[in-house]
């Protein structure tokens, strides 16, 4: 009893010497609300990254290439944004670290927490998606009327180390056809027994399709073609609009 | 604030010294020296620095009281600082690095009933504890100390490790299991 009394005495003497002091509740306030500042811009962060590697593999016909049997699944994993998409893990990892403090976060299994915010992320992605944001930005980038982020759209407006290649078809016949891409130029397109079309697709002039395989003096050994629906074309697709 | 003495309740005590009135903190440390000094000792073992450290867990409490809601429990709060002090202690100690996720609170668990053991069950265990609490790993001490020796809920423990509830019972029930195993040669034998 007398050493409880000693340590309550011994706070009490540094408190009234004014050695020991309370941090004030406006303190409090604002180390809350940066907390919250800094989950809401990291979310921010996390749903812009997210639809902006939706919005590239869109134009980059990335994403139609897992329809192209192993080869095109192989390719659709090497050509990912690997980079945007690490940055977009380690801003999850921090949101959870913040979002972790709360009680409705750690009285439950970590799993409801990043289930949860992936989902928030990736929903509000899509719809960010389905904006004109990105396209907007994109052409703003190339015009050179888009500062800070200009770089980072035109680094990523035109992949082709994955050798895919967009065009309408022209002048098609049993074994090959002639792509014309948006620039006007033509480039020939073998059809072999490997070359695998998507669900078996009827080819015809005047399709606007996503051709892959190695490009070798404007010529194209097919291992893949899937056909660009019009509706794609028009409404999702913006590097489509100009066929 | 008038009528604040021994009795009261911690948290209007609390909002006392909230609002000026410090003098009421010693009342605060008075009652709560003895179970963090307890649970000091359960939890860091031998070490020179605890009443250091415990002294430290209340300076913090007075520092921060301001950051303290007054619809919360104030002992769970406590606890909370006293463990985030004692954590650190040992880090420190031991160099170990802070893990960010254990593989415990990562999945759900179903949750243990609280209270699934008998009076005598009970005695059994704290007995346990005495005698070997100290060779297990301080994953599973804490929650022993805490829910069998300072007699906190699941839901209280779950707020001071800022675990899920169920991850609570589990570390319990494995901590429990663990400490029957290395008494098991000191004649205990709870099942």
């Amino acid at each position: 009893m007398n050493t409880n009394k000693t340590l309550a005495d011994k706070i009490q003497k540094k408190i009234k010497s004014g050695q020991l002091k309370m941090k004030t509740k406006s303190y409090f306030i604002l180390r809350t609300l940066l907390s919250v500042l800094a989950i809401v811009l990291i979310l921010l962060a996390s749903v812009f990254l997210l639809s902006f590697v939706l919005f590239i593999l869109r134009i980059n016909g990335i994403w139609l290439m897992p329809g192209l049997g192993i080869r095109g699944l192989m390719t659709f994993f090497v050509s990912l944004p690997w980079f945007l998409i690490i940055v977009g893990l380690l801003f999850l990892l921090a949101l959870e670290f913040f979002v972790k403090k709360y009680t409705f976060a750690y009285r439950k299994p970590v799993l409801y927490s990043v289930v949860a915010l992936i989902l928030f992320v990736g929903l509000s992605s899509i719809l960010i998606d389905r904006t004109s944001l990105h396209s907007g930005w994109m052409q703003k980038a190339g015009n050179n009327e888009l500062p800070l982020m200009g770089n980072m759209y035109r680094g990523y407006r035109q992949m082709r180390e994955h050798d895919a290649y967009v065009g309408v078809i022209k002048n098609i016949d049993q074994n090959s056809f002639e792509l014309v891409d948006k620039d006007e130029q033509v480039l020939f397109v073998n059809i072999t027994n490997q070359t695998r079309i998507f669900k078996r697709q009827v080819l015809q002039e005047g399709d606007l399709v996503m051709v892959m395989g190695e490009l070798d003096n404007n010529k194209i050994e097919a291992f893949g073609i899937h056909k660009v629906e019009e509706d794609f074309r028009i409404n999702y697709h913006p590097m489509f609009r100009h066929f | 604030m008038i009528g604040i003495n021994e009795q009261s309740k911690d948290e209007d005590i609390v909002e006392a010294v909230q609002q000026g009135q410090t003098e009421f903190f010693g009342l605060l440390v008075t009652k709560y020296e003895k179970a963090i000094l307890r649970y000091a000792y359960k939890f860091l073992s031998q070490r020179q620095d605890i009443e250091d450290l415990v002294q430290d867990v209340f300076v913090k409490a007075y520092t921060n009281i301001q950051s303290f809601d007054l619809e919360r429990k104030f002992s769970s709060w406590l606890y909370r600082i006293a463990h985030n002090t004692f954590i650190n202690a040992l880090k420190k100690r031991d160099k170990q690095p802070l893990l960010f996720f254990d593989a415990d609170t990562l999945f759900p668990h179903p949750i243990a009933k609280e209270k699934s053991d008998t009076l005598i069950d009970e005695k059994q265990v704290k007995a346990m504890l005495d005698e070997c609490l100290q060779k297990i790993s301080i994953k599973y001490r804490e929650p022993l100390v805490l829910y069998y020796l300072e007699e906190l809920s699941y839901q209280e423990i779950s707020d001071i490790m800022q675990i899920p509830v169920s991850t609570v019972g589990v570390r319990i029930r494995r901590g429990k299991e663990k400490v029957r195993l290395l008494c098991k040669g000191k004649g205990y034998e709870y099942k």
